[in-house]
Order: structure tokens, then sequence, then C-alpha cells
């Protein structure tokens, strides 16, 4: 792969939730990047981080402390009005739950052009009708839905939705988070598969964050590893599921469930029981391209 | 036979809407042996959750049960009073759902909500419940079950609140346990703990298990054997190694090939064209004809017979008629057998 930009820095980022008895450290001073094209995958337990970091990058949380830069520019430091629009057409973001992420009480036309109307991308009515039916093209749901609202869809129809939301304002980087575990196994194939030729034909650079390995790896170019905050190891997605350096990612690898009774009637899991927090590990390359979280030594 | 523990025959379920009749469960049958897990797999709305919720009659309002029976140990449970099948429930047929965070109520502190079920269907004393209770949280492993006890749902995590919903379930030692999609909410290592567990207490106390799931991949984990649901019927039952290996339903095909394996590379992932038939008014002829492109033309006229192909193996398709044309199933399946072939002659099973 030749050099490309890096869209994404993120640098010693923390975010720290503030429970009145006592603080979390839910996002713990991670660093990665993310090239202009690539998808990087973001995978681990519930309740690592990741989907914190996610939000923070589409500022839907503020940042405690480090930076995260956009195409350069920290993002915290986008204040101006117009500046902030401009960000925010940019990047989108694909939510979770189908479900919970539509407003029930408005059309599926509406839900997809909201976003045309408030950054004034429409100039008649005609115009927003024609992007709203061309949207739901791209994504491959019938241009008649776009009367309708969201309790007549199934899982998939309403992600594919969600995708076309986020796709209206013709965005460069989405975050993509968890956007198939909610849905059956069959649907799950065909939303990947629009999202990976949405990336071909729009140049689109995602975050895709997911605690389905299997799909991850299928899905990404590199992935980053994440357990109770921290950033464990980051690679690209065949060398990292490959030759797993850290145990917690061998761990995990270990548990993804394979279509394949022998296979898993003579499976051995690895557990993982993580060390006492020490000063001097930080995320060190061991391997070209290939960050592990260790000391020194090598030790995790 | 001795070794069945619970046969369902015939069984049609449907629910009148305000559209029509919805007929979600049409002519299912199957049996379930003793110390067994049978898998149920299939698409949402296919009928596996409201099969299973007839075995426990916990239907809603709207639901009749218009055809079969269900016999636990020769006894049909349709037909017991009210009264009745709320001892059958906990202490016969127990069910763990799908969301650890609503099956249990927030409002109680879970000693108490364990407890709750001991007394009720045990006659026993509060001291020897609360002992027993504390035991049950030991056994699914919840350290510290003295102090955890008088917490409340809210102070645990997802995989927690699962194991404490299996050690309610476990309180009766059931004869028959329905796991409801129970790691679905879990991420992969909780998964593998809970099914961990569950095949673990399986041992112990043995209890059959059906297991309802959408994840091929835990399926081929923890079965025995599997049924394949599409459209509110089994179109596919035999053993895991049956149905991974040489599965004979297009649909059974369609299911096992969109699913990547750590090796697939391909630029994009199969999937099966389509969408499930409306079940307001089920096609005449195969149901899965219009998303099967194998399909021949008898399929749009007449519903498949299971036809049989081995003792524990039967499958819904015309595919299999002694008149039908003979189709491969996809490339992939087929190098998954053959590698299987190839395995199963190196560490050859006695």
């Amino acid at each position: 792969m030749q050099k490309a930009n890096k869209i994404l820095e993120v640098e010693q980022l923390v975010h720290t939730y503030d429970t009145g008895s006592m603080k979390v450290n839910a996002v713990n001073d991670i660093n990665f990047y993310i090239k202009e094209g690539e998808t990087f995958g973001l995978v681990g337990e519930s309740g690592c981080g990741k989907t914190t970091t996610g939000r923070m990058i589409v500022k839907l949380l503020d940042i405690t402390s480090g930076t995260i830069r956009y195409k350069g520019k920290d993002i915290a430091q986008i204040h101006h009005k117009k500046e902030l629009m401009k960000f925010r057409r940019e990047v989108q973001i694909i939510f979770q739950d189908p479900y919970a992420s539509l407003d029930p009480r408005k059309k599926v036309r509406d839900i997809i052009a909201e976003g045309l109307d408030i950054h004034n991308m429409a100039a008649s009515k005609k115009e927003r009708d024609d992007i709203v039916a061309e949207l739901l093209k791209t994504v491959g749901l019938n241009m008649d839905f776009a009367s309708r609202y969201p309790h007549e869809f199934s899982g998939g129809q309403r992600q594919r939705v969600g995708i076309a939301r986020a796709l209206a304002l013709n965005p460069q980087l989405v975050i993509c988070d968890e956007p198939i575990s909610a849905l059956d196994v069959s649907i799950q194939a065909q939303v990947v598969n629009l999202l990976k030729e949405l990336q071909k034909t729009k140049k689109l650079t995602y975050l895709f964050i997911a605690h389905d390995l299997s799909m991850v790896k299928y899905i990404s170019d590199r992935i980053g590893v994440m357990y109770k905050g921290k950033l464990l190891e980051v690679g690209e997605a065949e060398e990292v599921y490959h030759n797993p350096i850290h145990p917690y990612t061998k761990s995990l690898i270990s548990a993804i469930p394979l279509p394949d009774p022998y296979f898993e009637r003579e499976r051995r899991r690895v557990s993982y029981i993580p060390l006492p927090y020490r000063e001097d590990l930080k995320l060190r390359e061991l391997k070209p391209n290939h960050y592990v979280y260790c000391d020194d030594a090598g030790n995790f | 036979m001795s070794n069945i523990q619970l046969d369902v025959k015939n069984l049609s379920v449907s629910f009148s809407t305000q559209a029509g009749k919805v007929h979600a469960v049409r002519d299912v049958s199957f049996s379930l042996h003793k110390g067994e897990t049978l898998a149920i797999v299939g698409e949402s709305g296919s009928g596996k959750t409201v099969t299973c919720r007839t075995l426990m009659r916990l239907l809603s309002k709207n639901a009749s049960i218009d055809a079969g029976e269900i016999l636990l140990e020769g006894t049909d449970i349709l037909k017991v009073s009210e009264r009745n099948m709320r001892h059958i429930r906990g202490n016969d047929i127990a069910m763990v759902f799908q969301d650890p965070m609503t099956s249990l109520d927030p409002t109680m502190k879970i000693g108490r909500q364990i407890e709750e079920v001991i007394t009720l269907h045990r006659k026993v004393k509060r001291k020897e419940a609360r002992k027993r209770m504390l035991e049950l949280l030991q056994l699914v492993g919840i350290e510290d079950p003295r102090r955890r006890s008088r917490q409340y749902p809210h102070e645990f995590s997802g995989g927690q609140r699962q194991r404490i919903v299996i050690s309610i379930v476990l309180a009766c030692n059931p004869k028959v346990l329905i796991a409801d999609e129970p790691t679905t909410a879990l991420d992969v290592t909780m998964q593998a703990q809970i099914i961990d567990l569950l095949k673990s207490l399986q041992k112990k106390i043995n209890t059959s298990i059906i297991f309802i799931t959408h994840d091929l991949g835990v399926v081929a984990n923890v079965a025995d054997r599997v049924a394949v649901m599409y459209a509110g019927k089994i179109i596919e039952i035999g053993r895991a190694d049956e149905i991974f290996y040489d599965p004979r339903h297009p649909y059974t095909w369609g299911l096992l090939n969109s699913m990547p394996t750590l090796d697939t590379s391909a630029p994009s992932l199969y999937t099966i064209p389509g969408a499930p038939p409306n079940l307001l008014k089920p096609p005449t002829g195969d149901a899965f004809a219009p998303r099967n492109e194998y399909a021949l033309a008898v399929d749009e006229l007449y519903e498949p017979p299971m036809f049989q192909i081995s003792d524990t193996h039967y499958a819904a398709t015309w595919l299999l008629d002694a008149r039908a044309p003979k189709v491969n199933p996809p490339a992939v399946l087929n190098k998954r057998r053959e590698e299987f072939i190839k395995r199963s002659g190196l560490y050859a099973e006695s």
C-alpha cells in the first residue's frame, strides 16, 4: 500500500466518566491513526471504551485530555460555527441499534434529509426528494420507502436507512459503531457488503467498532485491540490475527466461535489474566507496523 | 422410547392480528433426547422463539395453538390445566431469556429473587432456601456470593446477570432447559464463558437443552443436534456434523456460507437474496423457493416433504427427490467437508 495521508490521529486520548462516587477512565491514554481510504477496526469486549472513543471522534463527547486531529487539525479547537458545520458534514456516525437511532415519529425521507436541511444542501423540495431517492437506491432500498415510518422496517432495512443518513452529507470519515451486532447473520453479510462497496465508490474511510472478530478481520485493513480503556495491540488485520503477540489478543482470537463442530470440540481457549498496572507499560513497535502494549523488555 | 424427554408433534401456532392471521409456526415436529443439546437456528421471524414459548405455554393472548401436541415424558402439556402448568414451569421446563437486563427485577436484591423461586417450588424454610441460594451463586461462578446476593441487578455486568438468571433456572433442576439466545447480548469472551457454564451444568444435572440462536459458531460449539427453521417450519434437522459438513437444504447452505471464517478474503460475502416470506399468507409450495437459486418448477406448486438422508438427518427440499437434477452445494462448503473427512481420518474416533 502506498503512503496515504493520515486522516485521523489520536494521541494520548483520555476520557473520564465521573460517577460522583468514583472516576472511571473509560479511555485511558490511547494512540492510533487512520489513513485515508482504509478501514480501521477497533475490537474489544463491552465496556472497554471503544464506543466512547468513537463518540469523542465525532464530538458527541468531550475529550478529558489528549488530542484528536482530523486532517491535521485539533478537533477540540474547532469552535467557529462554519468550521464546525464542515467538520460535522465530513465526519458521520452509524449507530449500533437501528431500533433506537431512528426517530419513530419521522418519515424515512425526513430522517435522511435532516442533515441536508441543517446544512442547506438542497435548494428546493424537488432536489431534496431527488437526493433522498438517490440515497435510498444507493443503500439498496425501494424509493417508495421514503414516505414510510421506521417501525415498518426490519432491522437490516433500518440499518440501511441509518447508512443512507450518514451518507447524505458526502462524508469522508464514517464511524461505524457496531453497525451489525444487532442483525441476523444473513443480514450482517448484506450490510457488510454494502459498506465495503460504498467505501470503494465513495472513497470513504471507516472506523469500524465491533466485538465480532471474524467480521472485523474481514472488513478491516488494520485493527486495534482494546481492553479496559487501553489499546493493547495495533497492526495489519492479517498480522494481528495470524501472529497475535499480546496475550489478551490471543485469548480473544481463541474465543471466536467458528461454524465447525470438529474444531469447536477440540478448541482450547486461552484465558487472560491482566498484570497489575505499571508505569513503564506503553504501546511499542515490536515488529514493523505492529504495536504491542508492553514494557521495555517486551513483557506484558 | 424412554430416551425421549420431549416430543413435539405437528405443532402449529398462529397469531391473530389486525392484518389477519400470522402463521408463525407451521407443522413443526421434533424430539429432544435426555441429556442432549438441540440447537434451533434461523433468521428472526422464523418461528424459533414462538416454538419455545409454546413449550412453556407462555404465548400472548392473541396466539392460538391450532394443532399438535407436546409430550413431556408422555403427558401432553398442551392439555394440562394452567394450575398444573405452573408446576411444570420451572420444575420440568425452564427458560433463560435473551436479555438478562429485562428478565431480572431491578428493584429486588438478587439473593431474594433466587430465594423466591426456591421457596415457591420447594417447600423449604427461608433459612434453607438461603443456603441453597448461596450454593447456586457459587455454582454459576459468582465470587463472594454472601456479599453479592445483597446487591441489585444493575450492580452486575451483562455476563454476571446472565449467570444469575441461569442460577434461578437451576434452582429446581429442570429436565428441559430452553435457552433463547442467551449469549446474543454478550461479547465473545463472555459468550464463551456462559456456554462453558451451561455445558458443565448440563453434565452435572443431566438436563436436556434447547438452544435457540442465530449464531452458527455458537451452535457448532454446543449442539449435539441442529434444527434449521425457515418461515415457521423446520427445513433441516440432523446431528451437528451432518448439518455443518453435509448440509442438504439450500437455505442451510446459504446460512453457512454467509458467515466469514478467519480465512475469508473474498471481495464480498455470500448473501441469501431477498427476504423471508410474509407469514400472513404463507406461500403455496416451498416457502424458500423465491430466494433459492436452485429452485425447481415443482417448488412453486407443492411443499416438499421431509426427505430422510440418514437415521438422524432429514431435510425438506425437492432437490432430494429421486427425479430432481443433481445439484452440488457451494464450493466453500465442499472444501469444508473435505477438510473434515481428512481430519477425522487423522483423529479417527473410536
